[in-house]
């Protein structure tokens, strides 16, 4: 005899196969997108006109949700984000977007929100006790029933979960890391013992007892994280409750957590400075800049930074100033973040070919001007801009025993043309210097463009 | 001695994992205490503005600047206006006699000029940046303070962390003046001008032109501590002697606690960890003629961890400083890190608890505390003499509750090594002899016999005024680093 009960899903899953089956199509038609660039920097370029003001551009969310992390309150299968951007949710502020964007438009916003999801997905945990004393042995552990298992609530790791004390934790789950960049996940969580897998093959640790890192592939992957408390007495220090970040190569950037601990830990980094009716001024450590650099944004979308050692303009980039929220969060350990694409920053750089350099002040008036003397020469420099791609900085000489050759060493950068104005540019192998004599320039400057698309 | 106890949140001494700083907790300085005729007030920041006060001063025209850690310069005029923006986490602020503003910023000591008087500040001019900041953290500058000759003294924080530094386990260095404080001379001339400091966040010059620093407790700093800051004198922290010409890193490393006690300066005060501090900001000194109550004179030093304000009585026996340290104002909202008495006879606090953490829990702010003209009945003064202690309150006492039973004594003395902190050695209850009331009823002689290099803890909570009452705080601690005899 049948039994009905058991017959019913099947039905239902026989009636609704068509709707699946296209859905799975459309799927992968925006998948398929993920892997050709010009579509993406379509969607980019879309997304950034119109759903980037609710859901900012970094789509990290505002009025709209973050449409990088692993919730989807909507669904989370591009068949569903690329209808809820057709349709909207005329209740909660978002308009239907099928008339203003074509088909083809939604499916390249579509997958452009999918090439920047970030963090785990389809995330599952293990926990299991460990005995008093006995050794630290993963074969053994995974051997035994886990004393607690399930789907990781929000796709977020918390490993305050185990109530023992002496522990072992296994997250297992899907990982998106950045495309764009070479990313690491960097775990803090003194003492304990991990081992990492990505796609099943054993990653090895960068780093010490009490902090380390591991590199991620590039976009999805499969990661397992195991971490394991380490034989009591624990040592001093032991943090067991793992703070998991992701952050570029470098390690200097945070990008964003991968575990409870560390979303508490990135709140609040987030204190953009941006010029808006005026240029504003920043001295604070800044990822890429040196020492004693001060950051100056103008209205138009330029920035550069003059170095007040160096007498140096150390950077220069495009885009908003800065975000010093991991500067001025907690003790202030991270530096801030250019919120912008460089130009150039150091070690290229419009510096001095003398080590005599001797700051005197900035003026804030209508324009930042940076005074300082070169060997004997007082010299003055301030920023123009004639549009959102370029930047002049125009120095003037204000005073002097006598006319000297001033000479400058210039960036090079791929992303940065210059022309100046007032003297000579000199070849010197790879390097290209800027003479300039100032008996005969006054006033002599340089146009930073930033070349192509950045 | 437990983590609990040692390590204790502060703003500029503790380099520890931040969350295991957070978990401390101690009953005992949770407890609000004001001297009668004292109050404490909350001033409103500016909305929605991080405003993290770590440097504070005022105007001829009694008008308040303040720096924050954001970066930012305000003044106060019973409304808030900015200043200034864009520094470096300043930690000091001083309104020079030209009404410009100095602020002490973690790369440079800088003068803030309105020239065009719209109330913005259009000039930044470098003072000086003689010493090196690599971008490290803690690397604080504190100050400045000038002398009636004109020059200014500032203090440089070590680091903690700083890639290629030099360290003996906690503060390092990476050099270029880290952990010496420094003179500008009226000239404009940068001097390093002593060492040993290890997180000085506090400097003050006092009314007859003598320097005073705090250190916070730490790795070779067994307990938060004042000094007389003296030319070319050696402050205890060993790190600082990779800048000196006579030492390097070899010679730092073979010298053992001993060879360093031997040049180092003894405080002025040890401040007794939790008790009275954890992370002391300036001295400030009452020059108020009496606006501030009867503390003429005396010092007023904010506690960043303990949420609180103790007064240093100076004592100065055989030529030397030394004296007592006694809580004053506790229970405040956030961590006190600045100390300022206006020409009004008003102490500003400013407040800071990022990164750090306070008592009080609140993460900024700004209080003052202000005297309202009624007598409080608190311990006035302390001497050394030859035979114990004088006390003088600022009451007649009750003459029945002046016995030896009223009072309890005892001492300690702290172990000096890279060890961060020391619990209390040798802590020893002191008999006393007699008790004897003075003809005027405000002085006590306390007769008990006394050792050179010890803290003296004396309580008085048997000691009453005439109307019954007992003092808001009834311990004082006496650094007695030599005796008087």
């Amino acid at each position: 005899m049948i039994n009905t009960a058991q017959l019913r899903p099947v039905l239902f899953a026989v009636a609704s196969l068509f709707s699946v089956s296209a859905a799975a199509q459309s799927d992968q038609a925006i998948l398929d997108l993920l892997d050709q660039p010009e579509q993406l920097a379509a969607g980019e370029t879309a997304f950034n006109s119109i759903c980037a003001s609710c859901h900012k551009k970094d789509l990290s969310g505002a009025t709209g949700f973050n449409l990088k992390d692993s919730e989807w309150v909507h669904g989370s299968a591009p068949s569903d984000i690329y209808k809820n951007i057709q349709n909207g949710f005329a209740q909660a502020g978002m308009p239907a977007f099928k008339g203003m964007f074509s088909d083809q438009q939604i499916k390249q916003i579509t997958a452009y929100i999918l090439s920047k999801r970030e963090g785990w997905d389809n995330l599952t945990y293990k926990v299991f006790e460990l005995a008093e004393g006995r050794a630290r042995d993963w074969d053994q552990v995974l051997m035994q029933r886990a004393v607690k298992s399930g789907s990781a609530n929000k796709n977020m790791p918390d490993f305050n979960i185990p109530e023992n004390e002496e522990f072992a934790y296994v997250l297992s789950g899907d990982f998106y890391a950045p495309r764009d960049q070479d990313a690491r996940l960097s775990v803090h969580a003194p003492h304990t013992l991990l081992e990492v897998y990505i796609d099943g093959e054993k990653v090895a640790k960068k780093g010490n007892a009490w902090r380390g890192s591991y590199p991620l592939k590039r976009g999805k992957q499969h990661l397992e994280f195991r971490l394991m408390t380490p034989p009591k007495p624990f040592p001093k220090y032991t943090r067991t409750n793992a703070s998991l970040i992701v952050t570029n190569d470098a390690e200097n950037i945070k990008l964003f957590p991968a575990s409870k601990r560390a979303v508490q830990q990135l709140a609040g980094t987030n204190f953009p400075i941006t010029a808006t009716n005026s240029e504003v001024v920043q001295r604070k450590v800044v990822i890429e800049l040196p020492p004693y650099s001060v950051a100056v944004g103008l209205p138009q979308k330029m920035n550069y930074a003059f170095n007040t050692r160096s007498c140096a303009i150390v950077g220069a980039w495009k885009g908003d100033l800065l975000n010093i929220g991991p500067n001025i969060k907690e003790r202030g350990q991270d530096g801030s973040v250019p919120l912008g694409d460089w130009l150039f920053h150091a070690p290229e750089q419009i510096k001095p070919l003398t080590k005599d350099c001797d700051f005197i002040k900035y003026t804030r008036r209508d324009a930042t001007e940076f005074e300082f003397t070169l060997a004997d020469t007082r010299l003055s420099v301030a920023a123009t801009q004639a549009n959102n791609q370029t930047l002049t900085l125009t120095y003037k000489v204000l005073g002097g025993a006598k006319p000297t050759q001033l000479k400058f060493a210039l960036p090079r950068s791929k992303q940065n043309k210059y022309q100046i104005n007032g003297g000579q540019l000199v070849k010197q192998g790879p390097h290209t210097q800027w003479h300039i004599n100032t008996a005969q320039n006054k006033t002599f400057s340089i146009q930073l463009s930033a070349v192509g698309e950045l | 001695m437990s983590i609990k106890s040692i390590f204790k949140p502060s703003l500029f001494a503790s380099l520890l994992p931040l969350g295991l700083l957070l978990t401390s907790t101690h009953s005992f300085a949770n407890k609000n205490y004001i001297p009668e005729g004292y109050e404490l007030k909350t001033v409103m920041t500016p909305k929605d503005v991080p405003f993290h006060i770590t440097g504070l001063d005022s105007a001829e025209n009694g008008d308040i600047y303040v720096v924050t850690r954001l970066g930012e310069v305000w003044r106060y005029d019973q409304k808030w206006h900015k200043f200034a923006d864009g520094l470096h986490e300043p930690t000091g602020l001083m309104v020079d006699d030209d009404g410009s503003i100095l602020v002490a910023q973690k790369p440079e000591l800088t003068r803030l000029v309105d020239t065009n008087k719209d109330g913005w500040a259009d000039e930044y001019i470098q003072i000086v940046d003689d010493w090196d900041f690599h971008d490290n953290y803690h690397e604080f500058t504190f100050g400045p303070v000038k002398d009636k000759a004109g020059n200014l003294y500032g203090t440089l924080n070590l680091s903690h962390g700083a890639p290629n530094s030099f360290s003996l386990g906690t503060m390092g260095s990476a050099g270029g003046w880290r952990g010496w404080a420094f003179e500008v001379t009226k000239a404009g001339e940068f001097k390093p001008f002593a060492y040993g400091l290890r997180s000085p966040a506090g400097i003050g010059i006092s009314p007859e032109d003598e320097l005073f620093f705090t250190d916070n407790q730490g790795d070779w700093v067994p307990t938060s501590k004042m000094h007389l800051l003296q030319k070319d004198k050696f402050y205890a922290h060993p790190v600082s002697l990779i800048d000196h010409p006579d030492w390097d890193e070899q010679k730092i490393r073979n010298a053992k606690p001993e060879d360093f006690a031997k040049f180092s300066e003894k405080p002025v005060v040890w401040i007794p960890h939790i008790e009275v501090a954890n992370s002391p900001g300036n001295p400030e000194w009452d020059t108020s003629g009496g606006k501030f109550g009867p503390f003429e004179g005396q010092i007023f030093i904010g506690d960043q961890t303990q949420s609180n304000v103790f007064r240093v009585i100076l004592d100065k026996v055989k030529g030397e400083y030394q004296g007592a340290v006694i809580n004053f104002v506790g229970g405040m909202q956030s961590g006190n890190i600045r100390t300022h008495i206006d020409n009004k006879g008003q102490l500003w606090v400013g407040q800071t608890a990022r990164g750090w953490g306070a008592k009080g829990g609140k993460p900024f702010g700004l209080q003052k505390i202000v005297w309202n003209g009624k007598q409080p009945f608190e311990v006035l003064d302390v001497k050394l003499v030859e035979d114990g202690f004088k006390l003088t309150f600022t009451q007649a006492l009750k003459a029945s509750s002046v016995k030896p039973s009223s009072f309890a004594a005892k001492h300690w003395h702290y172990d000096y090594n890279g060890n961060y902190g020391s619990p209390k050695r040798g802590v020893t209850q002191l008999p006393i002899k007699t008790a004897k009331l003075s003809d005027d009823g405000k002085t006590v002689h306390l007769k008990m016999s006394l050792t050179a290099d010890k803290v003296v803890q004396i309580d008085f909570n048997g000691v009453k005024n005439k109307a019954g009452s007992q003092a808001s705080t009834r311990t004082l601690y006496y650094t007695l680093n030599q005796l008087n005899n």
